[in-house]
């Protein structure tokens, strides 16, 4: 279980979280839609501490976190009980596709290295790239990398892995790989925070939907209840603008 | 005017005997200046509470000095206040016990941490700051982060740049000179005192350096090739 709750967070003087709260169960998926700039980048950010909050609790499991006045050791264990999934892949440059999903297991975990490269190769066999393994990120497609990069994350099987828009980067042909792959994480029951523009994705793998819109949560609920009956004049006009009309397809 | 070759390898030979100078004078600028300007260089990126300010106010004092008016300052000093220095941390030694050069080191090792400082700064900034982040969030420490992600790749960015400087230093060496340190240039002279052959002298001083410089080239793109293979291609 994660909670977070009244999360705050401002950049100079623009209040990007005005008290967020979630809460997600273990092996659920979270589905973060809104507009750029609605804030689901930075919340996703302040759960991991890329960005550290000014204000709010989180709690993972057991652990209770002060987000604003969380200690060092505080922020290195809620990491290693997370994992995230950048937009932009974030690969180790000098690494290749192996060495990127060993180093956590070998460098912070202490996995003896034997055992470590036996459960990264597991991991990448897993997301189709058994074959490139010992490519360099910039040997690899954008879909690769980002394979790589959620290989990345799930080795490391945390107790929630948190994906900034991981196909937003990739052109629509490479779209649909990654989808498959986080699915099927998602069917491993793992819980994951997925912000994302993909409504089909959500309608199909989320149990939960929040959708975001200037730094509040609007609106939380089923898919089906968000996506057929949303109650809030604001998701209805963000849905109206992503959703396919019905009639588009005769068109 | 002839040029007499004689004279250019007796002046060779002469230069050559003080090299050993020179390369103190090269070496220990280049390697104090990599250790503490790597430090400095991470302090200002990190930002740290005011040592990353200092240092830059420092930095930005110092490189606006001459390495020669540097150098003449810190030679009078030397001159003038060591008998009383070594009094004060009751030290029972004088001026003529100590070599001159730790004048000429000292004041290279300043302008080599300034030049290796902003070379390595430079580096990294050019390393996408999503490095660290992809670090820390598989739950490295930022020590971790550096050790294994960071530092590999700024090495290949910040051999060209640092090839530079120690080039520098090496030009700079010369200067000292100045101060009456005999290092290549004093030494390739010598010759020219007795025999007024200076133009032989500074050609082989000229030769010694550029033979210098062009190892150190050869070696600076072997290190390269070898330190950025993750970037090379498939094709």
């Amino acid at each position: 279980m994660i909670e977070l709750k009244h999360a705050k967070k401002s950049f100079h003087k623009t209040e990007v979280l005005k008290d967020v709260s979630i809460r997600i169960e273990t092996g659920e998926v979270m589905v973060l839609l809104g507009s750029s700039g609605s804030g689901k980048t930075t919340l996703l950010r302040c759960v991991n501490f890329l960005e550290k909050a000014d204000g709010g609790t989180l709690t993972i499991g057991e652990q209770n976190v002060d987000m604003k006045r969380a200690s060092k050791k505080e922020i290195m264990d809620v990491r290693r009980k997370t994992a995230f999934v950048f937009q932009n892949y974030n690969l180790f440059q000098n690494k290749t596709a192996l060495g990127n999903v060993m180093e956590g297991l070998v460098t912070a975990r202490k996995t003896p290295k034997k055992e470590a490269q036996k459960l990264a190769e597991e991991t990448l066999a897993w997301v189709g790239l058994s074959d490139k393994m010992d490519n360099y990120p910039a040997q690899l497609s954008g879909g690769q990398q980002q394979r790589v990069g959620i290989a990345r994350a799930a080795v490391l099987n945390p107790e929630v892995i948190l994906l900034d828009e991981p196909t937003s980067a990739l052109d629509p042909e490479l779209v649909g790989e990654i989808l498959a792959v986080i699915k099927e994480i998602a069917q491993k029951g793992i819980t994951m925070i997925v912000a994302t523009h993909e409504i089909a994705f959500a309608q199909d793998v989320a149990s939960k939907v929040v959708f975001m819109d200037g730094g509040v949560i609007v609106e939380e609920g089923a898919p089906k209840d968000i996506f057929r009956h949303p109650k809030e004049e604001r998701t209805r006009q963000f849905l109206a603008r992503i959703l396919p009309s019905e009639d588009m397809y005769y068109i | 005017m002839n040029i007499s070759w004689d004279y250019i390898l007796e002046s060779l030979k002469s230069g050559l005997q003080y090299f050993p100078n020179t390369l103190k004078l090269v070496m220990i600028p280049t390697f104090l200046g990599l250790i503490i300007g790597t430090i400095i260089a991470f302090v200002q990126t990190f930002k740290i509470p005011v040592i990353g300010k200092l240092s830059r106010v420092l930095i930005t004092l110092y490189r606006g000095i001459p390495i020669v008016v540097a150098l003449m300052i810190y030679n009078l000093l030397f001159t003038l206040k060591f008998e009383a220095v070594a009094r004060f941390f009751r030290l029972n030694i004088s001026i003529a016990d100590v070599d001159q050069i730790i004048v000429g080191i000292f004041a290279l090792t300043l302008m080599s941490i300034c030049l290796m400082t902003e070379s390595i700064r430079g580096g990294l900034i050019a390393i996408d700051n999503g490095q660290f982040e992809a670090g820390y969030s598989i739950g490295l420490t930022r020590m971790q982060t550096l050790r294994r992600i960071i530092i590999p790749q700024l090495i290949p960015i910040s051999i060209p740049p640092l090839t530079n400087n120690v080039i520098g230093i090496i030009k700079g060496s010369s200067i000292t000179m100045a101060i009456g340190i005999t290092e290549v240039l004093a030494g390739a002279l010598i010759p020219g005192s007795k025999s007024y052959s200076f133009l032989e002298g500074y050609i082989a001083a000229a030769v010694i350096y550029w033979m210098f410089t062009v190892i150190l080239e050869q070696l600076s793109k072997y290190l390269e090739l070898r330190g950025k293979n993750f970037k090379r291609s498939l094709v």
